[in-house]
């Protein structure tokens, strides 16, 4: 146990990325996400953030290096393995990627149904988190129904509701009022003091001001910290 | 500073009233106002159709051809069971009519002997006449034509008699008699009722097939409108699994009631089927059975069409799966 613990959750060799015959958009990025850090992504728009985090969340394999994921290699990982190593990643994406033709009660309660959770209890941590959110009175709308930052709440409880080991968000205060911002990283934060590993792509400079945690900067293809 | 915000969020928490606690858990209690939907929605559009038409079809076609198939099933064991217990003897007329006369009462005599026969009916000179009627106009004295005499044997031990050693026997008899074998008869009505069956079996396979590359094609189609819902559930971590047993139980469910409609319609036209095939074998054969068991089979069809189609359908889409993310 003692071992795992300081085990990097993610560990990245050499990765490069490129989609088809493109040029790569990151390369030899060497890095690793300690079990319970926190960091913050940043990079402008079009450096690669997104990309980055969907190789963490197993969306995709790397075209270069080694990419490990819990201690997996995830180029030598099986289907249904992937499968279920992603149960134990939440994701916040920058697009929310809701399912729209489901209520947001069904898209929130989706990682549980998956796990085979029964319907009960379901429903009671579902309606917490929404509750806990301010979406409990929107909870049986279709979520292609409810407005941007509703959506934004909506992700950002269906990537928790598990308790995620980790949680990559991708621009997860991008369209609501300070005020829900605020509430949201606390919810990070929670989350975090609770063990789970964060990672956070943002443009907002008053974000990472007011959370003085480790930033990142993707440029040019590299990882680089930002002092 | 990060700190007092987690500092903060504990009070929140710890702030939240018991009586709205209270409210949430009852909120949970209730049964939700709207259905939980399927998470990989069918096509709503013409694929969705596509499907119910093609399994419909496909059912009613099975029912009828299958019916079909029993149908004749049933019709040729009843005539194997009466043609082998009956068969008829020509005896071909002499020169001279005393002679044609005598002729008949030894092979009618030696028949009546003869071990398993039963029966031995001349069929009347009224009953030529009528048979011959259209052709020679009705008044004309029969006695007096050269026209073979046909008797009607009966026969006790249908299965094992043995016709060729009754034909030897026969001719030493009577130069002129000879037996109207049945059982040619009966070969050939079996070769044609075979082939009859192997084109019933070669529509039934085509109508599977046809069915089958709609399915598999609907499930392609459907998986592509909804690709975006794939690589949604495939992140949030679904096994494909998962995500093909939630394709395939939402189809089952359509091509179920499809498969029961198209069984339903084909009901009424066996019925009628049936009906007219009584009225053409009333000549030829005895009665055509078509009892519970064939009913059965027709009553199975949609299960086993949805089976089918489910088969078909999980096999596609873990295969198309693959193919994606
Ligand atoms: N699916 C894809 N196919 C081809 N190229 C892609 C794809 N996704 C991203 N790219 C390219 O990769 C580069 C990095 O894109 P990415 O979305 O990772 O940037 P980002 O840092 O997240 O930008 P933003 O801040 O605008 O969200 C871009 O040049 C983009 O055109
Ligand atoms: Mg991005």
């Amino acid at each position: 146990m003692a071992v795992r613990e300081f085990e990097p959750i993610v560990e990245m060799k050499n990765v490069g990325l490129s989609y088809g015959d493109n040029p790569a958009v990151l390369s030899n990025i060497d890095f690793a996400f300690r079990r319970g850090s926190l960091h913050f992504l940043t990079g402008k728009s079009g450096a690669g953030k997104t990309s980055l985090l969907s190789m963490l969340y197993l969306a995709q394999k790397p075209t270069e290096g080694t990419l490990k994921v819990f201690g997996s290699n995830v180029s030598l990982t099986d289907r249904d393995t992937l499968a279920f190593l992603r149960r134990r990643i939440g994701v916040v994406f920058q697009d929310f990627r809701l399912l729209d033709h489901l209520s947001v009660f069904d898209n929130v309660a989706l990682p549980l149904r998956l796990k085979g959770m029964k319907e009960k209890e379901i429903r009671h941590r579902v309606i917490e988190l929404l509750a806990w959110v301010e979406l409990k009175d929107n909870m049986y709308v279709k979520s292609s129904e409810i407005s941007g930052g509703e959506k934004q709440r909506a992700a950002i409880a269906r990537a928790v509701i598990n308790r995620p080991e980790l949680l990559l968000a991708d621009e997860p205060t991008g369209n609501v009022d300070s005020e829900i911002a605020q509430k949201l990283m606390k919810l990070f934060l929670e989350l975090n003091r609770l063990g789970t590993t964060v990672v956070i792509a943002t443009h907002s400079n008053e974000l990472m001001e007011r959370y003085p945690y480790p930033r990142l900067k993707l440029e040019n293809g590299a990882l680089t910290y930002v002092k | 500073m990060a700190d007092d915000v987690i500092e903060k969020f504990r009070e929140d928490k710890a702030a939240t009233p018991k009586a709205s606690k209270a409210k949430l858990k009852e909120l949970a209690r209730q049964k939700p106002p709207v259905e939980r939907k399927a998470e990989l929605p069918l096509d709503e559009g013409y694929a969705k159709t596509f499907i119910k038409v093609t399994v419909a079809v496909a059912v009613f076609l099975f029912a009828i051809t299958l019916s079909g198939v029993l149908g004749i099933n049933a019709m040729f064991e009843n005539s194997k069971r009466q043609v082998v217990s009956n068969f008829t003897v020509q005896v071909l007329p002499k020169p001279n009519y005393e002679e044609s006369r005598q002729d008949l009462l030894n092979v009618v005599g030696f028949l009546e002997k003869y071990p398993d026969v039963v029966q031995v009916s001349v069929l009347s000179d009224s009953e030529l006449h009528a048979l011959l009627e259209p052709w020679l106009g009705g008044n004309v004295d029969i006695e007096l034509l050269p026209i073979p005499k046909l008797l009607d044997v009966k026969i006790d031990n249908a299965k094992g008699f043995d016709y060729k050693t009754l034909a030897a026997r026969l001719s030493e008899v009577s130069a002129e008699a000879s037996i109207n074998d049945h059982n040619l008869w009966l070969s050939r009505l079996l070769k044609f009722i075979n082939s009859l069956k192997m084109l019933a079996v070669t529509v039934l396979v085509l109508v599977a097939a046809a069915a089958i590359t709609a399915i598999v094609f609907a499930a392609k189609t459907g998986l592509n409108v909804h690709k975006e819902i794939i690589s949604i559930l495939h992140v949030i971590g679904a096994t494909d699994k998962y995500i093909a047993l939630n394709y395939v139980k939402e189809i089952s469910k359509m091509s179920l009631l499809a498969g029961i409609a198209g069984a339903a319609a084909a009901a009424p036209a066996i019925v009628i089927i049936g009906d007219m095939a009584k009225g053409i074998e009333a000549g030829i054969f005895n009665s055509v059975s078509f009892g519970a068991g064939e009913w059965l089979y027709i009553l199975l069809l949609p299960l086993i069409s949805t089976a089918m189609t489910a088969l078909t359908a999980y096999l596609t889409v873990v295969k198309t799966l693959r193919e994606m993310m």
